[in-house]
């Protein structure tokens, strides 16, 4: 049933606003603070998006990848939309092949994250290689995919559990686990 | 519990389902636009407004590692280290240019290559952020086409006590900024030579991705005289053959790192090379700006 509450105009900018802003702190966060570890640092944009997807509408997640994508494009240099095509995609993908698994399964937010990413990781090679020119696809694997995705799937399992804690503090939930 | 109904077999179905679609299509015509060039003036307004922030919080972060390594109380001792580390850096650069001059004497066409050597005007910049796209060895500097900057420019700089060397070629260019592809970069393609005693050995140089920061020089003939320790420059092979070529404005003769090892790999030799200097390190460079007419 379509939500009957209707929002002022005013509501709805502010909460745009501070959806791009806290995506702003969050991309900076990711350049600055999170140090390379092996040559590749935490894509925390892409773990956020990914985790929430399993435990938020699918629409508010939406938005985050497309905001979060040009973000992360103005500050890269890289063409406007790219990573947002990247981010949606990874969303949309985890969405129809997670939505029937419960949220309280540990394993979830592992699958998720490793689907999410090779579903990112594709689309950016798939992007790449149809527009800089030297692109080589084993390297690409073997020197930004996989170190990616390992450092991704490191804070998967913690991160889902912050999340979902901070969602239970806001509804007054206890959380259930499924071993 | 998620709102399992919010995308497939709930009442809002259709109605996400398009909302999600409607993104998606605003993201794919947002990147065609800007692979096209007309969102270009939209990307630079976008990035002249977020590096400054960037630039605050990094130079914050940077304070706060050096508050906490107690570096205020090493001040004297750092400017000291900085000075040495200048004049052995200078130096090195006079060492560097030793061999090419003994092989420009031996050649007809010395007086010709002294006068074209060096003839460098440089613009300096800052180096606001590197790229934050995963693979991609990015970043942005200071200056844009106000300054003079065009797309192929070269891009030195020097850290602690390397020469000035080759970091990067501008790629993209603002108004106010610009986008520098570095050498280790996969898409980075540089014509470059060796002097190896009395022979001059040119390859093309590659950027491979590697973590450790090694590029590859390919297209080297087999029988060439290669050495673990020879210097490494630019060719200048664009400017050369092509003044409208995207790297023409890289003037030969630029270092760029060192052999590191030498491989036959079938009908040719590769060698890896260890830049002077890792791009992603500095953060301050000059643009060799020089008029390719």
């Amino acid at each position: 049933m379509d939500n009957p509450q209707r929002y002022k105009i005013e509501e709805i900018v502010w909460h745009e606003f501070r959806t791009i802003v806290l995506l702003i702190v969050i991309v900076i966060s990711q350049k600055v603070f999170l140090a390379d570890v092996f040559g590749v640092s935490l894509n925390l944009l892409l773990l956020l998006v990914v985790l929430r997807t399993l435990i938020e509408p699918i629409v508010h997640i939406g938005r985050w990848a497309l905001y979060g994508g040009i973000i992360y494009d103005g500050l890269s240099g890289a063409w406007l939309g790219m990573h947002s095509i990247g981010l949606i995609l990874a969303v949309v993908t985890v969405f129809l092949l997670l939505a029937r698994i419960t949220s309280e399964n540990w394993i979830l937010p592992i699958v998720a994250v490793l689907i999410g990413s090779v579903v990112y990781y594709f689309c950016n090679a798939l992007l790449l290689f149809a527009l800089v020119g030297g692109f080589n696809v084993f390297t690409y694997v073997t020197i930004v995919f996989i170190p990616g995705l390992l450092v991704i799937l490191v804070p998967a399992l913690p991160v889902f559990l912050v999340l979902r804690w901070l969602r239970s503090m806001r509804r007054g939930e206890l959380p259930l686990d499924v071993y | 519990m998620r709102d399992r109904s919010s995308f497939r077999g709930g009442v809002s179905y259709r109605r996400n389902a398009l909302i999600i679609g409607a993104m998606l299509f605003v993201a794919l015509v947002t990147f065609l636009l800007d692979t096209q060039g007309v969102l270009t003036p939209v990307r630079a307004y976008l990035t002249n407004g977020l590096n400054p922030l960037v630039s605050a919080v990094y130079g914050v972060n940077l304070q706060a590692g050096d508050f906490l390594a107690g570096s205020h109380d090493l001040q004297r001792v750092t400017q000291e280290r900085d000075a040495l580390r200048k004049e052995n850096s200078d130096l090195k650069a006079q060492i560097l240019r030793i061999p090419q001059i003994e092989i420009e004497n031996m050649r007809l066409r010395e007086q010709l290559r002294i006068e074209k050597t060096r003839p460098w005007q440089l613009i300096g910049a800052n180096v606001s952020v590197q790229t934050l796209s995963d693979g991609r060895r990015v970043a942005l500097v200071g200056v844009g086409s106000s300054s003079g900057i065009k797309v192929g420019m070269a891009v030195i700089a020097r850290y602690q006590s390397s020469p000035p060397a080759l970091v990067g070629v501008i790629s993209v260019v603002n108004v106010d900024s610009a986008s520098m592809t570095l050498i280790d970069d996969y898409s980075s393609v540089i014509s470059v030579q060796v002097y190896h005693g009395t022979s001059v050995v040119r390859g093309v140089l590659h950027g491979s991705l590697q973590v450790n920061g090694v590029l590859q020089m390919n297209e080297i003939e087999r029988e060439a005289e290669v050495a673990e320790g020879d210097s490494v420059v630019t060719a200048g092979l664009s400017r050369l053959y092509g003044p409208s070529l995207p790297n023409a404005a890289i003037p030969a003769d630029v270092p760029v790192g060192i052999v590191k090892s030498v491989y036959v790999d079938g009908r040719s030799k590769v060698a890896d090379v260890q830049p002077y200097i890792n791009p992603e390190l500095v953060n301050y460079v000059w643009i060799i700006h020089n008029d390719i007419k």
